[in-house]
């Protein structure tokens, strides 16, 4: 039975899976990981939500250009034979211990072959390679941006560049250094859950009631940057929120109108 | 034989806004061009349908089930409670009425435990579907309107 198994499997693979372009997916969830395999050609009906989520987090792409020099060291090794192309590797180490690490594998045509990202304790997060098997040549990587463009950073070199009301009154900011990014979900509404912490698909989770408001951190961030961040954002809440009201990113300006604003209550 | 199907460019441009459009983001011109786009091509048809039965699983999953048990109250409408007639008192000795107290003490303990157990583990869950939910939509933005990969081949999990 078990050979049987086997051979089943082994079909499957050889007959097609292998002829296409296929991504592999590691993450950290709780004290394990889980694993996914998939084909990057036709979505199948049936998925679960755990899938589709690593294909999201996937799918933002990478350049070395949005990498911040203020925040990283990049060691470029080039020369890395992986299938017949010639792969160059990126360390991407953060210069101080509040945001994760990245190496990233590009072949010499700009595409990302693998992707690994590591928190403080060198603890590996999400792993991502990609690699088509069959391929003659493959198409070049579209870049991908967000649709709103990063303003000044408003923390640490982190930039706002979304802002999102969800239905059931929770806000959704989103910031990004041009390599990590996490997102702050801002509930004015909070249950008795008090402070969680924990590693959910490959990102830290914290979320915490503040003077009454619940701050949920989820991002490639560590827990004390997460930390520091709530305390931030909720010291200038008044500021923040007004900004926001407007339509505007929150960029460094909030000190600048908060130092003002206690000038006046002076 | 292996189904691998090569986008031109046409495609490649129309599966990346394919997401902000099940999403209501995008301009008048850009849903008209997609939809003309879309009605032509087998493909991104396909892809489309596919994006939507994401999208609906995505949402179902994290749809809020339901917790309360209507049914007692449902049944109390139905049996409404008679009043009884006051039962005849009697007397009953210092030991009995020990013994009845430390068995009502008993089920009160049980029942609380239980009762807080319940709400504990209703409260948890609601909790996970909240991080859930946060997380897809932290994972939808950080995606942004890019990739439209996948097949899900094979999906396991393991202990570290």
């Amino acid at each position: 039975m078990k050979h049987l198994f086997l051979a089943g499997l082994l079909f499957v693979f050889s007959s097609g899976v292998f002829a296409k372009e296929m991504i592999f997916y590691k993450y950290a969830e709780g004290d394990g990981y889980s694993v996914l395999v998939a084909s990057a050609d036709e979505a199948v009906p049936g998925l679960s939500a755990r899938d589709v989520i690593a294909r999201k987090m996937t799918a933002a792409s990478f350049s070395l250009e949005d990498v911040p020099s203020d925040y990283y060291s990049v060691k470029a090794t080039s020369g890395i034979a992986f299938y017949g192309e010639n792969v160059t590797q990126y360390e991407i180490t953060p210069l101080t211990g509040d945001r994760f690490s990245h190496v990233v594998w590009l072949d010499g045509g700009g595409n990302l072959i693998k992707t690994e990202i590591y928190d403080g304790a060198e603890k590996l997060m999400f792993a991502f390679s990609s690699f088509d098997f069959g391929r003659a040549s493959k198409p070049a990587p579209t870049k991908h941006k967000h649709a709103e463009s990063a303003g000044r950073p408003f923390f640490k070199g982190f930039a706002h560049i979304m802002t999102k009301r969800l239905p059931d009154g929770v806000t959704h900011l989103m910031f990004t250094d041009g390599l990590n990014r996490f997102s702050v979900f801002i509930n004015p509404h909070p249950d008795d859950s008090g402070t969680v912490s924990k590693i959910v698909y490959g990102n830290y989770l914290m979320s915490k009631v503040v003077s009454g408001v619940e701050y949920t951190v989820i991002g490639s961030v560590p827990y004390s940057t997460m930390e520091e961040f709530i305390k931030v954002l909720n010291g200038s809440r008044t500021e923040i929120g007004d900004m926001l009201k407007t339509g505007a990113l929150i960029t460094d300006e909030v000190y600048t109108k908060k130092t003002e604003m206690e000038e006046i209550l002076k | 034989m292996s189904g691998y199907t090569k986008l031109n460019d046409e495609c490649v441009m129309f599966r990346k806004l394919m997401s902000a459009y099940i999403d209501d983001q995008t301009g008048e011109a850009e849903t008209r061009s997609l939809s003309d786009h879309v009605a032509s091509c087998p493909s991104c048809k396909r892809e489309l349908a596919n994006l939507y039965v994401m999208r609906d699983m995505i949402r179902s999953s994290y749809a809020p089930k339901g917790e309360v048990d209507f049914s007692a109250a449902v049944m109390a409408r139905i049996n409404p409670v008679k009043r009884a007639a006051p039962a005849p008192v009697k007397k009953i000795g210092d030991r009995a009425l020990r013994y009845g107290v430390a068995a009502a003490l008993l089920f009160a303990a049980l029942s609380s435990t239980v009762l807080y157990s319940q709400s504990k583990t209703r409260s948890m869950m609601a909790e996970k579907r909240k991080f859930d939910t946060y997380m897809v939509e932290h994972a939808e933005q950080y995606a942004g309107s890019g990739g439209a990969v996948a097949a899900s081949v094979i999906s396991v999990n393991f202990e570290k």
